[in-house]
């Protein structure tokens, strides 16, 4: 059953995990409770919605997709396993061999963990952008944007093209990041885990991550989200008015260096979903809809 | 139709839910920090190649430069050809299992003192003109018109030196071994052991190699493609001529042990030494990491250069300029390119899918 994304909730490294769920939902209820006017937020209106009902059964059907048809292609063409090798191997040839000087491992463990978030996240700020201006890529990246109403497993609702191009993005970046480790530092690399998962992916879905895609504008203060993305952020990227901002995953320098950072106004009606009011009235529309014309 | 859908909804949930169990067969397990389940498998395998392989060596070397320090008693107090004849098969015999101690030379990654140890008192191989400098020292000693200086009659090369000049007849050796010489050898002898059994106490007491079993992996694994790395560069590249340095221009008397003419019994032991390692648990180690394919390989490189080796009818001093040297320097790019492949194969236990955007 794993095939349906049940394995989702259970798995640590993924974004809608329990734990991540629960403290997403003891935030919101906080939220809620000093700000009672954004209890709609929990309402049913919300969360059966048509838009929400699309999410859930897409979620299902894209979590077999992945495993099915996905992760096998992806993994022949292209692994970071393999891009990595030709890296470290490519740096010897050209620059000679390294010998492995005894850097403490945790220092060396620590600086890999940290090259992977920073490049990790650019790289999805590179592409994320890409996926709204290139016009053939928008039309697959729309799928996420018509979403009309947000719930965390929004954040599934992606065209497998799309899942495609951030696969590959994943074995190009971890490739690249983990090669050049290995070429200096050899086997002493690692990453800082907490319970077994990134220390980032873990402190990321613990604080709220979940909330990105939802209805409670989460901020954290204008001086942090020129750091982070706030949720309330990625909710103005959802928005018809600023689908062309924050860009960003977890960090927003990238969208402040290059001009694509926005911050709510007070008291700002945002709507969500394409400024072109399509919409994707069902999962297979989904799908199809992007590859027609 | 509505109905449908919702019931159609449910019902894939709970199946989900009901269906799903503990495991997951894609999550992101990277890094050679690995699940419980595998540690106590890891554990035994770091503590197989500690016990049968750098403990056994170490002593095993330790209790030969007992025997090597005996011998060269005998010569001195004998200085006939047979204890010359001796104290240089001791000498050869010491040689070899040093050998297997430096390829696997944790100590040194554990420890800055122990690095010294065995760069600058044991002599790791001297790999450049360092080697002419030292020789003209020791020679101008013995013949008593140089001062001892501190480290020149510490290590391997230098005893080799004593012992067998630069690979002269031994009745000309004989003849040269004046009293200064001999005691020099004696003081050369005691000293290796002494710093042998420094190694040998510090593997028995102080390492923190079984500590932790995934450090203890990153510290073989970096030692053994440095290993690779330099017998494939320094011990057949630059004696061979196939180094940019001394591209085809090849000379025996850059080999390790041209004088003792030892150097292919020598680059025997440490492949033979890299292939005990992965018997005694680091194929197993890399079996446990998904990554079998990369130790396999390995192996088998590593039975093609000992296949080689055997291969010489006699000495690689002799026989350097044949095209099996060349073979074999290939043999040893590919084992340390190997290495390489199997640190990367642990660092991805699994294929994982991160294809989610934002
Ligand atoms: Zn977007
Ligand atoms: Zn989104």
């Amino acid at each position: 059953m794993e095939y349906l994304g049940t394995g989702y909730f259970l798995n640590i490294d993924n974004r809608v995990y329990w734990l991540y769920i629960l403290s997403a939902l003891s935030i919101a209820l906080y939220f809620i409770y000093k700000n009672p006017q954004y209890s709609y937020a929990l309402s049913k209106k919300i969360w059966w919605h048509k838009s929400a009902k699309n999410d859930y059964l897409y979620f299902v059907m894209i979590s077999f997709i992945k495993l099915a048809i996905i992760l096998p292609l992806v993994t022949y063409l292209f692994s970071a396993k393999d891009v990595s090798l030709l890296v470290s191997l490519f740096l010897q040839d050209n620059f000679g061999y390294m010998q492995k000087v005894n850097y403490s491992r945790e220092f060396v463990v620590v600086l890999y963990t940290l090259a992977l978030f920073v490049f990790g996240d650019f790289s999805r700020y590179i592409l994320h952008r890409l996926l709204h201006t290139v016009p053939l890529l928008w039309r697959l990246h729309q799928v996420h944007h018509s979403a009309e109403v947000l719930n965390p497993l929004t954040f599934y609702r992606v065209h497998p093209f799309e899942n495609i191009l951030f696969a590959l993005r994943y074995a190009l970046i971890f490739g690249l990041v983990t090669g050049s480790f290995i070429y200096i530092f050899g086997a002493s690399i690692g990453i800082v885990e907490i319970a077994g998962a990134n220390v980032f992916v873990f402190v990321f879905g613990v604080l709220g991550a979940n909330l990105r895609h939802s209805h409670i504008p989460l901020r954290y203060g204008k001086f942090i989200e020129k750091i982070f993305i706030s949720p309330s952020m990625h909710q103005l990227h959802h928005s018809t008015k600023y689908t062309n901002k924050n860009y960003g995953g977890i960090l927003a320098i990238w969208d402040y260096m290059f001009n694509s950072l926005v911050h709510a106004k007070k008291d700002e009606i945002i709507e969500f979903g394409l400024k072109n009011k399509k919409v994707h009235s069902n999962v297979f529309n989904m799908l199809i809809e992007p590859l027609r014309r | 139709m509505k109905k449908t859908y919702t019931t159609t909804l449910l019902l894939l949930i709970f199946l989900g839910l009901f269906g799903c169990g503990g495991s997951n067969n894609y999550d992101g397990k990277t890094g050679l920090i690995s699940s419980t389940s595998n540690q106590s498998s890891k554990d035994i395998s770091i503590k197989n190649i500690y016990d049968n392989v750098i403990l056994r060596d170490i002593n095993s070397s330790y209790t030969q430069s007992l025997v090597l320090i005996s011998s060269v008693k005998s010569l001195n107090d004998t200085q006939s050809m047979a204890t010359l004849e001796t104290s240089q098969k001791e000498f050869k015999k010491l040689a070899l299992l040093y050998k297997r101690v430096e390829s696997t030379y944790v100590a040194g990654r554990e420890s800055d003192d122990m690095r010294d140890i065995a760069d600058f008192y044991l002599e790791q191989f001297i790999f450049n003109s360092k080697g002419d400098t030292l020789f003209n020292d020791l020679q101008r000693i013995f013949n008593g018109t140089g001062a001892l200086y501190k480290n020149s009659h510490k290590g391997l090369t230098a005893l080799e030196y004593a012992l067998f000049d630069k690979a002269i007849n031994n009745n000309e050796m004989l003849e040269k071994m004046n009293s200064i010489r001999l005691t020099s050898a004696l003081t050369m002898a005691k000293t290796i052991s002494q710093n042998l059994l420094l190694v040998k106490d510090y593997y028995e007491n102080k390492s923190t190699f079984l500590e932790d079993a995934d450090t203890a992996i990153s510290l073989v694994l970096n030692q053994l493609v440095d290993n690779a790395y330099k017998l494939k560069e320094k011990r057949l590249g630059d004696g061979g001529g196939f180094t940019l340095k001394y591209k085809d221009n090849p000379d025996v008397k850059r080999l390790e042990y041209y004088k003792s003419t030892n150097t292919l019994e020598a680059i025997k032991e440490i492949l033979t030494t890299h292939k005990k390692i992965m018997d005694s648990g680091l194929s197993k180690i890399a079996t446990l990491g998904n990554a079998s394919s990369e130790a396999e390989a390995i192996v088998s490189t590593l039975n093609e250069a000992i296949t080689i080796c055997n291969s010489y009818s006699g000495s690689l001093e002799d026989g350097l300029s044949t095209s099996k040297t060349l073979e074999l320097y290939n043999a040893t790019a590919i084992l340390q390119a190997n290495y390489t492949a199997l640190i990367n194969g642990l660092n991805f236990e699994q294929d994982l899918l991160e294809a989610d955007g934002d």
